[in-house]
């Protein structure tokens, strides 16, 4: 016997017993000590039994009453109003039939006013496509003239940079995405994933 | 996608059934509560000793489970998951009423005899033989009994480890705690059973 046999069993070789899973040293062991052999037949006795307890039966008509609650939980989560959501609701209706009454107000004098609808509103149009068109002039302008313009450019003059550039990006979309979709969705709250 | 017979229910994997389930077949739903209803109502009967009251909470983890299916994450074991929440739902309750440990002969908190049966812990189903019945039926409730005096966390451990018979792993990751302490959990628990049961006995 070597010093080692000496120590008695840890909480892990018991288990390992247990389980039937145990080492030369642990049955060794057992064969030399009786302290711990008196355990690990008490154990093993107090497990058989642990095992032999049988499962409760819920009530017979278990399954019909989860589901009707279920689905009952499931329709008034869907039915909620919150407050503030009651409250928005006439605002959100009188400004949409604000809108389109105003709409339809300006469709049926256009209609009815032909001539003067296009006097007038085509100096607008005209100032308006005038000004985005500068708008759209000027970024362009202000972008080539930035420092990383140049160095893009170029990468992308070249197609196999620019397929690299596209899957590196991509890829970085999809990651960022699915990082994004697993944060959104966490189990229910009891779950402490 | 063809709607599975009962029979192919059966042969489905947890991570098969949920995927159903998420798609709102009321078929899968019942195949999950079919599966885990006496597991999830045993972990809670035998926490909470009060048999009602374990009604009302396996009902209420399976609504829970139910309503979130489409969060559930197929990496994790579905039945992690459903314990989890049983567990928990068991250990909330413990810690509002104050249901610490319990005897067997119903709850505390039942007044009239109608309640104390109601919340009376039954033991031992169908016997072989009289003898054996009455035999198995008092051992069991000798145990069913030193459970109950267990700390809760014990007693979830003991439960789903030798009950059950859930690995480490999975009852690590149940109760949210380190393998190591499940480890320590479970040896202090049985040598508490052992120590409580030979107190029963002399």
């Amino acid at each position: 016997m070597n010093s080692h046999d000496l120590q008695h069993l840890t909480a892990d070789e018991l288990d390992a017993f247990l389980t039937e899973s145990s080492s030369p040293r642990v049955l060794s062991h057992l064969g030399t000590c009786p302290t711990c052999a008196v355990m690990v037949e008490a154990d093993a006795r107090l497990v058989a039994a642990l095992a032999t307890l049988p499962y409760f039966n819920p009530p017979r008509d278990f399954e019909e009453r989860v589901l009707v609650a279920a689905s009952r939980a499931a329709s008034v989560r869907a039915s909620i109003i919150t407050p503030r959501a009651a409250a928005a609701r006439p605002r959100a209706l009188t400004a949409l039939v604000v809108a389109g009454a105003s709409m339809a107000a300006g469709f049926a004098w256009a209609t009815a006013h032909p001539a003067d609808a296009i006097r007038w509103s085509a100096p607008a149009f005209q100032q308006t496509g005038h000004a985005l068109w500068l708008s759209l002039q000027a970024a362009a302008t202000n972008a080539t003239a930035q420092p990383w313009f140049s160095p893009i450019r170029d990468s992308v003059a070249m197609p196999v940079r620019t397929l690299l550039l596209f899957i590196g990006g991509a890829g970085a979309y999809a990651i960022a995405l699915t990082g994004f979709r697993r944060l959104m969705a966490e189990p229910a709250t009891d779950a402490g994933w | 996608m063809t709607h599975p017979t009962p029979v192919e229910w059966a042969a489905l994997s947890d991570q098969d059934v949920v995927r159903h389930a998420a798609r709102g077949r009321e078929a899968a739903y019942r195949e999950l509560i079919r599966r885990y209803q006496r597991p999830v109502f045993s972990l809670i009967y035998r926490m909470v000793r009060d048999r009602e009251l374990a009604e009302d909470l396996a009902q209420e983890t399976f609504i829970k489970v139910l309503n979130a299916i489409d969060s559930y994450r197929p990496e994790y074991k579905f039945s992690s998951w459903i314990f989890k929440i049983a567990n928990n739902a068991a250990i909330d309750q413990l810690r509002r009423r104050g249901l610490d440990t319990l005897s067997l002969d119903g709850s505390p908190h039942a007044s009239t005899p109608d309640a104390i049966e109601a919340t009376t812990l039954q033991i031992g189903d169908s016997r072989e033989s009289q003898l054996e019945e009455v035999t198995s039926r008092e051992l069991g409730s000798q145990i069913e009994s030193a459970i109950g005096k267990l700390r809760p966390e014990y007693r979830s451990c003991i439960i789903l480890r030798h009950i059950d018979g859930r690995p480490y792993e999975e009852i690590a990751e149940i109760l949210g705690l380190p393998l190591g302490t499940v480890k320590t959990y479970i040896h202090r628990a049985r040598n508490e059973l052992r120590i409580l049961l030979q107190e029963t006995r002399e």
